[in-house]
């Protein structure tokens, strides 16, 4: 980490505090700033470990009460952001083991709207309705394939994989020792190997890791 | 320990490049030499490739731009802010914050002591000879039932007004809802309930009509107060707010006033002795 980057996670760290500082005070507009700066990442984080857009909303909304509801038990060392994905992740994992049906993936997500690596306004990412159908079938299985790993594993790869955190980092946010960090992501990643078996040719690694 | 142990719990750290420099440089050295790792590797590459195609459905804009508004609706439906609030302003208040919850309890506790024994030496002491002791809610004088009536009515209007005064004139956006004192009033209103009772059966003549809706209109105010089901519930004050204002209740208080009603009441001779005595505040 760069002297610059350090630099700037110290600011945001005291302007986070005085955010909180703030928030304790009774000032509504400090909760919206603290809302408006993390509502993004939180949805996103929800959304890849319950992979419903609903449920990913209301679970970010659950994170955001909770912390206005316990705001003033934030202790002044802590990070707000690990503090945040704490909450969101164990909102989601709740909802993760309350639900009974697992959501369905809905094509039309995939086919119509714009997708997060494609600039506002660019339109659909599948212009052939046929590029569109396999794209939306290749949805599914991934989906699917995220939802035969339990919730901790899953949880731990989407982290790693789509929230770019760091072992260590989602070692803090779980409260676990990295080495179960590393544990939970190979089974993830065993376990989706498998289910996606049938995209790749090779399988004799799967034979002689068992 | 085995190589091939080592290369599995080191092949996840290694497709995302986590690997520390020593043991990466043992890793790929251990791949250059044995095919099942490298194919190991290989394949939990392309698995992450796969997985790379994975899109998030991305919400538009005015999910966005919405979000706040979403959320404080649901915090206000909740009664979020309220707690909040209340939690704040009550470990504040009067600058009791240092105070832990034993330092209260203990003072409670001493207090009902002292309650206790004050109690126990009125109620219980033998009176004094030549004076006449009046049994737990008997008047010891008598007055007449028509003045009676017309001073308990009278109290009745004036406690509820006094009552409501403080609802109406509370602002939720300036004022502590601490400084409402809900509790209180919920009991003061549960009282006047009672005696609103005992009035609606004795203001039953026609001239009485007016003061008898009056009692009517207050009871409905005074029974949402008692049904608050929050200490701080701002917006069921705001409804109580409301109710006072559309049935004109401080109008018809001080047309009462005006016109004398609780004297014209004095005149009253009750076909039935008054039963609730006891309720008299």
């Amino acid at each position: 980490m760069t002297a610059a980057s350090n630099r700037g996670d110290k600011v945001m760290e005291e302007n986070e505090q005085s955010i909180v500082d703030r928030i304790c005070g009774g000032d509504m507009s400090a909760f919206q700033d603290l809302v408006e700066r993390h509502k993004r990442k939180i949805y996103y984080l929800a959304y890849d470990i319950v992979g419903d857009h609903q449920e990913a909303e209301d679970v970010s909304q659950e994170v955001f009460i909770k912390v206005y509801r316990s705001i003033h038990k934030f202790r002044k060392d802590a990070k707000m952001s690990s503090w945040l994905h704490q909450i969101t992740v164990n909102s989601a994992i709740d909802v993760l083991r309350r639900r009974k049906v697992r959501p369905k993936v809905n094509l039309e997500d995939f086919d119509q709207t714009e997708v997060h690596d494609n600039p506002p306004g660019a339109g659909s990412a599948f212009p052939n309705p046929e590029q569109a159908a396999d794209a939306a079938l290749l949805q599914g299985r991934i989906q699917d394939a995220l939802h035969k790993v339990s919730p901790r594993e899953r949880t731990v790869f989407v982290m790693r994989h789509y929230n770019d955190f760091q072992i260590s980092e989602i070692a803090d946010v779980l409260e676990i020792s990295s080495g179960t960090v590393k544990s939970l992501l190979f089974r993830a990643l065993n376990k989706l190997r498998k289910e996606l078996s049938s995209y790749r040719g090779n399988t004799r690694w799967e034979a002689s890791y068992e | 320990m085995n190589k091939n142990k080592r290369c599995q719990e080191w092949v996840a750290e290694a497709v995302y490049g986590d690997l520390p420099e020593d043991k990466k440089r043992i890793f790929d050295d251990h791949l250059q030499q044995c095919d099942l790792c490298s194919a190991a590797y290989t394949e939990m590459s392309s698995t992450l490739d796969i997985m790379d195609k994975r899109r998030r459905p991305e919400p538009d804009n005015s999910f966005w731009e919405g979000y706040w508004d979403r959320l404080a609706t649901r915090m206000e439906a909740e009664k979020v802010f309220t707690s909040q609030v209340s939690k704040e302003s009550r470990k504040t208040f009067l600058g009791l914050k240092f105070f832990p919850r034993w330092a209260f309890q203990a003072a409670a506790a001493s207090a009902l002591v002292v309650v206790g024994i004050f109690l126990g030496r009125v109620l219980f002491s033998p009176a004094p000879q030549g004076i006449q002791t009046a049994g737990i809610g008997e008047t010891q004088t008598q007055v007449a039932p028509g003045i009676e009536l017309a001073q308990r009515t009278q109290t009745y209007v004036q406690r509820s007004k006094l009552l409501l005064l403080g609802l109406v004139n509370f602002d939720a956006s300036e004022e502590d809802p601490y400084t409402l004192d809900l509790p209180y009033k919920q009991q003061a209103s549960r009282d006047l309930l009672q005696e609103a009772g005992w009035l609606k059966q004795e203001l039953g003549e026609a001239h009485q009509r007016r003061l008898q809706e009056l009692v009517v209109d207050l009871e409905a105010i005074l029974l949402q107060i008692a049904n608050l089901e929050l200490e701080e519930d701002l917006a069921a004050v705001e409804l109580v707010q409301t109710g006072v204002e559309s049935r004109g209740i401080f109008l018809k208080i001080h047309l009462a006033d005006v016109a004398g009603s609780y004297k014209t009441l004095e005149n009253t001779k009750p076909d039935k002795p008054a039963t609730d005595k006891s309720r008299q505040f």
